[in-house]
């Protein structure tokens, strides 16, 4: 991660414009992030989501395709 | 997501990352998930079919009757990539103590959910086979990103996509 990474502009979708996004393209074309801890993970989360903590997120973006939109939660 | 989960009003699945379900984490290979795949298809089949017998109201039992046969062509799906992937015929082997038809999408038990299912409202069983659907979807989106070979996660995919659909059908189902 680069300085200038953390200049990006971030949006903030509502939750509806998440919903109409993930019904429209494939689960091949996003990242969907959940940032929770584990347990909050189990009880519920949106499908097809990756389980990534906020405290691990740093360490882990090589796990996210850069070149694809990405949607936390 | 503004809001984060407390905002979302859509579908949810449950379960560990690793698992996604029960018996997820067993399962490694392509071959084993498509047997996972395969035995949780035929789970969903039978309890589709039944429940679609005992629905007074037609419109209901037709969508679940056509749930089940939906689920019959991924296990035809599911067979063709796994004589793909194995190069034997027939169909994929069962996992230890995961025998097709035994268990339902989410790990609960077909037998016990079908007693569960007897006297309970047409919403009370919607919201079950909704549950059940984006369970099925979390676990072919997490296959589709586990497999190396292109097929399967091609297959997996689009497999992901079917299930999308069969949640539209429940929800707006659910939401008459």
């Amino acid at each position: 991660m680069e300085l200038s990474d953390y200049y990006q502009p971030v949006s903030t979708w509502t939750a509806e414009e998440v919903r109409v996004f993930l019904r429209e393209g494939s689960a091949e074309s996003y990242n969907l992030v959940d940032v929770r801890q584990p347990g909050e993970y189990e009880s519920e989360h949106l499908p097809g989501a990756r389980l990534i903590p906020i405290a691990e997120l740093t360490d882990r973006l090589g796990d996210l395709d850069r070149s694809k939109a990405t949607i936390t939660y | 997501m503004e809001g984060g989960i407390q905002a979302w009003n859509g579908v949810v699945a449950e379960g560990v990352y690793e698992a996604g379900l029960a018996y997820f984490s067993r399962a490694s290979r392509a071959e084993e998930l498509i047997s996972l795949s395969f035995a949780l298809e035929e789970g969903n089949r039978v309890f589709y079919e039944r429940i679609s017998q005992d629905l007074k109201e037609e419109d209901a039992a037709s969508i679940f009757r056509s749930m089940g046969q939906a689920e019959e062509r991924h296990k035809e799906t599911l067979r063709e990539l796994h004589a793909r992937v194995s190069g034997k015929g027939g169909n994929p082997a069962h996992l230890e103590g995961m025998e097709a038809g035994g268990f339902l999408e989410g790990g609960a038990p077909l037998k016990e959910t079908l007693e569960w299912a007897k006297g309970k409202t047409l919403e009370e069983i919607l919201e079950l086979a909704i549950a059940m659907e984006a369970n099925a979807l979390d676990r072919y989106i997490k296959m589709g990103r586990t497999v190396v070979d292109d097929r399967s996660r091609e297959v997996f995919l689009a497999l992901s996509l079917e299930e999308q659909k069969h949640l539209e059908r429940m929800t707006s189902l659910l939401n008459r």
